[in-house]
């Protein structure tokens, strides 16, 4: 055999198994982190909640790792989120009203997760699902479901071209929709000019309301979780001020990777009720014990923020 | 979902559709949660084509179930200005939208495209929920802004909101000083 026959037949081989390892989901989700952390575009995105469905003009693009972004909701109250870096100004035209926030660093739409690829393995099973078009485009389907019932099932349809998502669905534990957030139109790598992250309205004859941003007091959390789901650990925990009223809470975050509870523990005389609510997409529950109330909130199955909640001690 | 079924509410909702495949069709939305879904979506897309402008088929059957109008009353058909849409609301009155089966899945779609009040942002089956009920809306607030994701800082800017409409004493930054920092 030649060299050169050595050489096609070794690329050839080579090639072939580049192929099959891109066939795997978890390759599809390091593609997936690799196109968001770059990309450009503008689209419409249209969120829908099980009761709710609303739709947003979209433009983001990222400068020096910092992520320049404007969404603006186009029913209703027509709110313009303008988001630079973890500052975040939420624009209300009914209310001419800014109100100032800072966000956490995660991705707006989607966050990307190749880097929690082992720990998401540990609580959710990966597998290629499909093929579908969406925003005229064509996509494969990667279900991420959940090996227990203490976290949403996901779906993701990501672009076969560049692997970024077009699509994703959080189901809960009966398979019904919690939250579907898909692009209806997307043209990737758009040219966006500094104008199309600037408000649409008169900013400076608006009321500003600062962000309310919680100081931490530099105590340590001596609250724990006796008993957390199964791949849940705690990402942060420490002691904080939410307000200028200064009450002071224990803030514990537990993640499995993808999913995330809040625990806040907060001294507290009164109602010793218990109590379950929804926030959006999220599951609380709130009990008193002793002389504080612990509430833990996240976008899980009632009985994961449940559990996390009984299960704290000190 | 069939790629037929799919074409078919598409047709529905450019009010394309005949009128007998229109009435299979709503007896069908009324008992199918996935396809109220997927038409509360194709609504959504068919008001971004049309920029919030002309009402089309959807539009006028939703206000129309809205206004709670009977079946048989023609000016159901004088809401729509766009001659199909006026084809699909014909056979509504023949076969009398009341019937519960269709009354419910049609109501279930308005339901999921309205703009809804915070009240109504909720599960059936989870307790009594809403941001308002929350014991401590400071608490969500704050998860909001902790957990990341559209859906948190929506839910945060709920929050807030409810908080302007009840704080009287809160003065807000002067607007010039903030603007500027806008501008950066």
């Amino acid at each position: 055999m030649s060299l050169r026959v050595c050489l096609a037949t070794f690329l050839i081989c080579g090639l072939i198994a580049s192929d099959v390892h891109a066939d795997e989901p978890a390759d599809w989700l390091q593609r997936m982190g690799e196109a968001l952390e770059e990309a450009t575009f503008r689209g419409v995105v249209i969120r829908q909640q099980q009761s709710k469905t609303e739709t947003f003009k979209i433009y983001h693009t990222v400068r020096d790792g910092v992520i320049r972004e404007r969404l603006v909701r186009q029913e209703g109250d027509g709110l313009e989120i303008i988001r630079n870096g973890n500052e975040v100004h939420c624009v209300i035209p009914d209310k001419q009203a800014v109100l100032v926030e800072a966000w956490n660093g995660q991705g707006t739409l989607f966050s990307p997760i190749q880097d929690k690829l082992d720990a998401i393995a540990a609580a959710y099973d990966f597998q290629l699902t499909g093929q579908e078009r969406v925003a005229g485009r064509d996509a494969i389907i990667v279900s991420i479901k959940p090996k227990d019932e203490m976290r949403f099932a996901r779906r993701l349809w990501l672009d076969e071209q560049t692997g970024f998502p077009l699509k994703s669905e959080r189901l809960d534990v009966n398979g019904a929709l919690v939250e579907r957030i898909r692009f209806a139109d997307i043209e990737l790598d758009a040219e966006l000019r500094d104008d199309d992250f600037a408000s649409r309205y008169p900013l400076d004859k608006f009321k500003w309301y600062p962000a309310v941003e919680p100081t931490t007091t530099g105590d340590e959390a001596v609250w724990y979780s006796a008993s957390l789901p199964p791949g849940y650990r705690m990402e942060s925990g420490h002691v904080e001020r939410l307000d200028r009223g200064g009450a002071v809470v224990t803030h514990i975050v537990y993640t499995d990777g993808l999913s995330r509870v809040s625990v806040f523990i907060k001294s507290a005389s009164g109602s010793a009720a218990t109590t379950r609510n929804r926030l959006g997409n999220a599951n609380a529950f709130s009990v008193a014990r002793g002389d504080y109330r612990i509430t833990a909130v996240g976008e899980v199955p009632p009985a994961a923020v449940e559990q996390i909640a009984l299960s704290m001690q000190r | 979902m069939t790629d037929a079924i799919k074409m078919q509410l598409s047709a529905f909702v450019d009010g394309e559709l005949s009128d007998e495949e229109s009435e299979l069709l709503i007896r069908r939305i009324g008992r199918d949660a996935e396809l109220r879904a997927t038409v509360a979506e194709y609504h959504a897309i068919g008001r971004i084509m049309r920029a919030e402008t002309a009402p089309a088929g959807m539009d006028g059957l939703l206000a129309a179930i809205r206004d709670g109008i009977d079946a048989d009353e023609v000016p159901l058909a004088e809401a729509v200005e766009q001659p199909p849409s006026r084809r699909l609301f014909k056979p509504l009155a023949g076969f009398a939208v009341a019937a519960s089966v269709a009354l419910v899945g049609v109501l279930s779609v308005s339901q999921l495209t309205s703009t809804v009040a915070p009240a109504d942002v909720v599960a059936d089956s989870y307790s009594t929920p809403s941001v308002e009920t929350i014991s401590d809306p400071e608490l969500g607030a704050r998860w909001g802004l902790s957990d990341g994701g559209l859906g948190a800082l929506l839910t945060t800017v709920e929050i807030r909101q409810q908080q302007l409409d009840t704080t009287t004493d809160e003065e807000p930054e002067s607007a010039e000083d903030d603007a500027e920092d806008a501008e950066e």
